[in-house]
């Protein structure tokens, strides 16, 4: 019995010393990776929305009710919101497909940015390259887009309008207002 | 939620992302515990349920204890942990009920702690955010994938070893290839869902 | 044991996956580009030494009966440091290798290791072992990766091999590539290795 309280107790202390360990590493790391996340999407911001000076992510009810989506930002300039971005994330061929869709206050799709994927190589991670993503820009966002799918690769065409479709989706029926 | 998309997520953990041959997950036993069928069945049998188990007990972990004490980083050592003590118990009851099953797969019991598709699908579950049900169902669909493919590879393997290959190849060589070949077949699943 | 010995043998003769065939998920799973057979294997080297140091270290202060779940203990505290770091500092590796991070934790090798050498043996000794046992499945990782880039992308860590017309074969990218080109490379290794042997 008492050989039983002994083991728990090192147990105990070699998890607590690990727990210790652990918390004082992720204090020092979290704003690292948090500020790394908000760059590598910031990068696509402004990629997406050229104009916009300022980004902030939007939350509602309503976004977190429509599957795919994951994030929405709002560009503004000055005091102006110029356009949204959505992140939507749509099922392709090997997985999901992580991708930012840029909508201007003209009704008008700026771009479409591919952040990640597991397509088949050499097939369907041809959705990545801006010959086909610059096939969506300056199409218009008040409905359902279709663009030609890539030969061979048409499931991860598929997703890209797919994805693109719901960011309009969501645009018309609440971002908009 | 809907029956279709418990459906999809059963399928999907079967064929498409199928656990050992398209996500490289549990491949020890895998590699390990195939030359009969017999022993691939009881394996099979062990994993899923300790696969089942697992999931469950991992997500409440996750819900009601990490998140709630804003502790996620601590997420690995306590699914691992959850795991090893799951393990212990089977060993345990298989040891006290069926003595013959516990000969069988004797050392490879304990090896399901270091099974990497059991914590694997722990880690998954909580990644793509599934609730309860969908957890359990998801770690039903991989347990039955995971158990489809050591039985079939096993079977294949049955008659490999009779058949005359080129001595270099014998043993671990021959069974990459073989699981090549099944990894070939399950890839015509993909697109699936 | 001399300790160039001890940390030789991991590097061929009782090579991790040419021989012992131990870690195999992260071997195939995260081989298909030489960079991320690296990164994996440095990672996992990271986790070997400091988890050896450790076990080594609190030896004879830990009870028999329950070394196993403090050795998890021990090894899944590093994994999670090496997850964080590989996180903040090396961002698109950390994607890349994903789920294979946190799963360093129930590779055969260090668990293996732990149990099989460093409790038994002194600090020196341990860090020398984990090192050379790191560094042999690093290096069939980074082979295997090589292979499979070349062959499927046509490229070795990234800069282009061939003109514009090389088809690369992308299946050696995908799931039957890794299980193929692990298992030719082990037959390779044994023909090398054991040119006599029977078996």
């Amino acid at each position: 019995m008492r050989d039983m309280v002994k083991m728990g107790l090192i147990l105990l202390l070699i998890t607590a010393i690990s727990g210790l360990i652990l918390g004082v590493t992720n204090s020092m790391t979290e704003g690292i990776i948090l500020e790394r996340a908000l760059e590598s999407d910031r990068a696509s911001l402004e990629v997406l929305l050229e104009d916009a000076d300022g980004f902030e992510p939007v939350e509602s009810a309503e976004i977190d009710s429509v599957d795919i989506v994951t994030d929405v930002f709002v560009g503004t300039q000055g005091e102006t919101v110029v356009g949204y971005a959505v992140k939507v994330a749509p099922n392709g061929y090997g997985g999901e497909v992580e991708m930012m869709v840029g909508i201007n206050t003209n009704d008008e799709i700026t771009g479409v940015v591919i952040l990640s994927q597991s397509e088949t190589p050499g097939l369907g991670t041809k959705i990545t390259e801006p010959d086909y993503t610059d096939r969506f820009i300056g199409l218009s966002a008040e409905g359902d887009v279709s663009v030609d799918a890539i030969a061979g690769a048409t499931v991860s065409s598929t997703a890209a309008v797919n994805g693109v479709n719901t960011a309009i989706a969501l645009y018309q029926d609440t971002l908009k207002n | 939620m809907s029956i279709s998309s418990i459906f999809i997520i059963l399928i999907s953990a079967i064929f498409v992302n199928n656990f050992v041959l398209s996500r490289f997950l549990g491949i020890c036993p895998f590699l390990g515990v195939s030359k009969q069928v017999e022993t691939a069945m009881g394996m099979g049998m062990a994993v899923t349920f300790v696969m089942t188990m697992a999931s469950i007990i991992t997500y409440v972990a996750q819900r009601f204890i990490l998140e709630l004490l804003g502790i996620e980083y601590m997420q690995t050592i306590v699914f691992i942990l959850v795991i090893a003590s799951l393990v212990q118990l089977v060993e345990m009851v298989i040891q006290k009920t069926s003595y013959s099953l516990y000969q069988s797969l004797g050392v490879y019991l304990p090896l399901i702690t270091t099974n990497c598709a059991v914590l694997g699908l722990t880690i998954l579950n909580i990644q793509y955010g599934y609730n309860l049900i969908e957890v359990i169902f998801h770690s039903i669909g991989a347990a039955i994938g995971f158990s489809l493919a050591i039985v079939l590879f096993a079977a294949i393997r049955e008659r490999v070893v009779l058949a005359d290959i080129p001595l270099v190849f014998k043993g671990f060589p021959i069974a990459l290839i073989t699981a090549s070949l099944m990894s070939l077949a399950f890839m015509g699943f993909m697109g699936l869902v | 044991m001399k300790l160039g010995k001890i940390f030789s043998r991991g590097l061929v003769l009782d090579n991790p996956i040419f021989v012992q065939v131990l870690g195999m998920c992260p071997t195939l799973a995260v081989t298909n580009t030489a960079i991320n057979g690296l990164a994996m294997g440095v990672a996992t080297t990271a986790v070997l030494f400091g988890s050896n140091l450790v076990v080594s270290a609190i030896r004879r202060v830990v009870p028999t009966k329950i070394r196993i779940p403090v050795y998890i203990v021990v090894i899944a505290t590093f994994v999670t440091m090496v997850g964080m770091l590989m996180n903040a500092y090396t961002p698109d590796l950390y994607q890349a290798l994903g789920i294979f991070i946190p799963l360093i934790v129930v590779n055969c090798i260090i668990l293996g290791r732990a149990e099989s050498f460093a409790s038994k043996n002194g600090v020196v000794q341990s860090i020398t072992d984990g090192l050379g046992m790191g560094i042999g499945f690093t290096l069939a990782l980074v082979v295997l990766g090589i292979v499979r880039e070349i062959i499927g992308f046509g490229s070795v860590f990234g800069s282009n091999l061939f003109p514009e017309a090389f088809a690369p074969m992308s299946i050696m990218t995908m799931p039957p590539g890794a299980f193929l080109a692990l298992g030719i490379l082990m037959a390779i290794f044994n023909k090398a290795v054991y040119p006599k042997s029977k078996s």
